[in-house]
């Protein structure tokens, strides 16, 4: 019975070469380990997102007055309706963590350089347009934690001179954060962003399969003049077949991360719900502590430490533009083995655990 | 091999297990949730509420008021305060609603008229016949 | 065919490591200098969406400030601590006057009342407590205090600016025993006890839920006008009726109870169903993991 599926797709889109070609002759470099996997489970993390999230968009209510009430109705009323809630509400902190973890692991490889310069860019922009999903969509439930964490948001390039002041109008729709803001986070978060980053998606696999996943250059170490001038696919002809040794990878990678989310639900369901999240909006009531969520924490600590509102701000945001091209930054003819490079690797080791430390201490302070 | 081969059915057991148990779920929710309205309609006659009265009743567990306002005719409003949920009382004297918790007050159109409510109390629909009112 | 090869994986974790330790140690020492928090609050937090936070109301600025004395300085800070102040209730609530405008706050006109007189506390406080004073006025306190001036009003039991939150230990040997013997207050306070168990209990209950994210509107808003209800009907200060009514109270927080019980159930049921998904993702994962070791090699 499946033979004879089988062969009816075949005749049609001659599956069988389909499957060879991208599946089975398909390899993946020498030293794939589950670390890049990542890019993966982001993409299969984005796509539980949208589809939750278009669960959630069929009893949602985008309006100032229903907004919290729709939300709780789903949570409570509609049969698994807390099941979606929380899928979506845990996935959207735990893809960020996986984008973070991939970035980092991209970086120590580095695979940014030539000719892969556009798959960093690419990737860094959609992880900022992952951030600003995830800004958008905590003001959607209309609850004290978003309404206020958005004002918060919406104040700081504010602090941006001449500039600034648009930007934040803009964001907010106005002076302050009201219906109008809501629309506006509304259309963005569930329309204009993700059809940007599903495009910037579609441009970083297309970047990968074209040019071959780059090769680790510990397993493989390159010679620099081994850097060709004329465009080069890497075939990786000594790596693994993608189906079914990488494929099987991707999946235990896939698998643990929808681990890690229903862990969370079972034993600690509001961990990114906090009291305020269960309270209406109340534009006349600050609650006592108004803290961004754990990601966002970081630049917030940074801002908050440099007494200079503007130089703190300048300071992200340069640190953004450094990152976000870095390949164009980095010494062309440098090796690719990061530990031939102990400068570099040991600056983004002391960034990262100045993130970490700032991140913590924005949490207890 | 013979591992390889128990592997991948129990791969197969689970991961059929893992889709219906996301299915099901799904199904559920995407069934349109049934509306609330009880068919149990409450009918008042008409006499009983005479131009300037009220008369207390309750229709699916909530308490309501069925006013005869002088003037603008029959309103069905909740007697639920939309403070913090005490019950209005009807202070004929002086057209109003007043909650007996806060001193909230209420005109009888359910509008605030004085007190910490800050939206006004819920109206419900009502049919009036010729010699009936029916709630519902 | 290829193999994983960790050797570069391997030494990658300990130079990173090695690194980590040092800059931690390092960078303990700068959080410690960390003095910048009053900047950020002045240059940050004061803005439009602290309207809370600021002080705006010209009562409380004139009131807390030098040239006042420490009995007014007492006041306001009684008031703050009190359950008035948590719930956004100020001096002009009660006291009327313009709290904007400084310069007319305690005017006539901007309907201010000044503080009251003695016998004219039950009134004030009953502007806003309606059904207590009702009951009140009919109680053996309420006489007593209308017909010879002296006796319990709202203040003798509750203060006057240090009002907390109503319970049975108001009732108490050293307050009820000034005019009369404990034994009749001790008689009330035992009547009341079933209820007030089930409406302290209930009212944790409720704050638990809303924590974890069920919907107790409904439910919070019978809760409150049944425990409004019942203080009220206490203030009449008649032991038999409160004895007799209580059996319809209980009954009331009972259904309130169940609606309680259900929302655990169903908390209980999202945990078990949650578990049951991470148990299942979890086989899924060991599986796929043995059957990927199987593909191995070496």
């Amino acid at each position: 019975m499946l033979e004879k599926i089988k062969q009816w797709i075949e005749v049609r889109i001659g599956l069988e070469e389909l499957v060879n070609r991208h599946l089975r002759s398909y390899r993946t470099p020498k030293g794939a380990n589950v670390f890049n996997t990542l890019g993966f489970v982001a993409l299969v993390a984005f796509i539980v997102q949208v589809i939750t999230g278009i669960m959630l968009l069929l009893y949602y209510v985008p309006h100032p007055d229903h907004a919290f009430q729709s939300v709780q109705t789903i949570t409570n009323e509609i049969p698994y309706g807390w099941l979606f809630r929380l899928i979506h509400n845990i996935g959207s902190n735990i893809i960020i963590g996986v984008i973070i973890i991939h970035l980092i692991h991209v970086f120590l490889r580095v695979s940014y350089k030539k000719p892969r310069e556009i798959t960093w860019i690419s990737g860094c922009l959609m992880f900022f347009l992952m951030l600003l999903t995830s800004i958008t969509g905590q003001l959607l439930p209309w609850h004290q934690t978003g309404f206020w964490q958005t004002t918060v948001t919406s104040t700081i390039p504010a602090f941006l001179p001449i500039i600034g002041e648009g930007i934040s109008s803009y964001m907010r729709g106005g002076e302050f954060v009201t219906g109008v803001t809501l629309s506006r986070y509304f259309s963005f978060h569930v329309v204009i962003l993700p059809v940007l980053i599903t495009a910037l998606i579609g441009l970083h696999i297309m970047l990968i399969r074209r040019q071959g996943i780059s090769t680790s250059p510990v397993v493989e170490p390159q010679k620099p003049s081994e850097q060709a001038d004329t465009f080069k696919r890497e075939s990786h002809v000594e790596g693994q077949p993608c189906f079914p040794h990488f494929s099987l990878k991707r999946l235990f990678m896939v698998m643990l991360y929808f681990s890690i989310i229903f862990f969370i639900m079972t034993f600690m369901p509001n961990l990114f719900l906090p009291p305020e999240s269960n309270m209406p909006a109340n534009p006349l009531m600050t609650p006592e502590t108004i803290r961004p969520a754990w990601y966002f924490l970081a630049p917030y600590q940074l801002i908050k430490i440099i007494p200079n509102d503007l130089l703190g701000i300048s300071v992200l945001a340069i640190f953004t533009i450094f990152f976000t091209f870095w390949p164009f930054f980095d010494a062309k003819e440098a090796e690719r083995d990061i530990r031939k490079r102990l400068f570099m690797a040991n600056t983004a080791v002391l960034i990262l655990v100045v993130w970490v430390v700032l991140t913590i201490w924005g949490m207890y302070s | 091999m013979e591992r390889r081969k128990l592997l991948k059915s129990s791969l197969a057991f689970l991961g059929t297990t893992t889709l219906i148990s996301f299915v099901y779920p799904a199904s559920k929710f995407l069934i349109p949730p049934k509306s609330n309205a009880q068919d149990a309609q409450v009918t008042l006659d008409k006499e009983t509420i005479p131009p300037g009265t009220a008369k207390e009743v309750t229709y699916n567990e909530i308490p309501l008021i069925v006013i005869n306002r002088r003037g603008s005719g029959f309103i069905a409003l909740s007697r639920v305060c939309t403070h913090l949920g005490c019950l209005v009382g009807f202070d004929s004297f002086n057209n109003k609603l007043v909650c007996p918790c806060h001193a909230g007050e209420f005109d009888l159109d359910g509008n605030v008229l004085s007190g910490p409510a800050t939206k006004s109390l819920q109206r419900y629909p009502l049919k009036i016949g010729s010699k009936q009112i029916t709630i519902g | 065919m290829g193999c994983i090869d960790n050797l570069g994986d391997v030494l990658m974790m300990r130079h990173i490591t090695a690194h980590l330790i040092f800059v931690v140690l390092l960078l303990a020492a700068n959080i410690a200098a960390g003095g910048y928090r009053e900047t950020f609050e002045r240059e940050f937090m004061l803005s439009p969406w602290s309207i809370a936070k600021g002080e705006t109301s010209a009562c409380i600025q004139c009131h807390t400030s030098a040239n006042m004395g420490p009995e007014m300085h007492k006041i306001t800070r009684e008031w703050k601590q009190s359950w008035h102040a948590k719930n956004n209730i100020s001096c002009h609530d009660c006291h009327g006057g313009a709290p904007e405008d400084a310069s007319v706050s305690m005017m006539h006109q901007r309907g201010f009342k000044g503080s009251p007189k003695d016998n004219e506390v039950p009134e004030f406080c009953g502007t806003c407590h309606i059904a207590i004073l009702d009951n009140y006025l009919k109680s053996g306190h309420g006489k007593t205090f209308r017909d010879t001036a002296d006796g319990p009003s709202c203040v003798t039991c509750h203060g006057s600016h240090n009002i907390q939150q109503a319970s049975m230990d108001i009732i108490n040997e050293q307050l009820c025993s000034q005019c009369h013997t404990y034994e009749r207050a001790k008689e009330m306070k035992q009547a009341l006890f079933i209820v007030e168990n089930k409406l302290s209990n209930i009212g944790e209950n409720l704050d638990r839920l809303k924590l974890l994210g069920i919907n107790v509107k409904d439910e919070e808003q019978s809760f409150f006008r049944t425990h409004a209800e019942y203080r009220a009907l206490f203030h009449s200060i008649d032991v038999d009726m409160v004895r007799t009514k209580s059996s319809d109270y209980t009954k009331r927080l009972e259904v309130i109870e169940g609606a309680i019980d259900d929302s655990y159930t169903k908390l209980a049921y999202r945990r078990n169903f949650s578990a049951y998904l991470f148990l299942l993702f979890l086989g899924l994962g060991i599986v796929v993991f043995l059957l990927s070791k199987s593909y191995e090699n070496c």
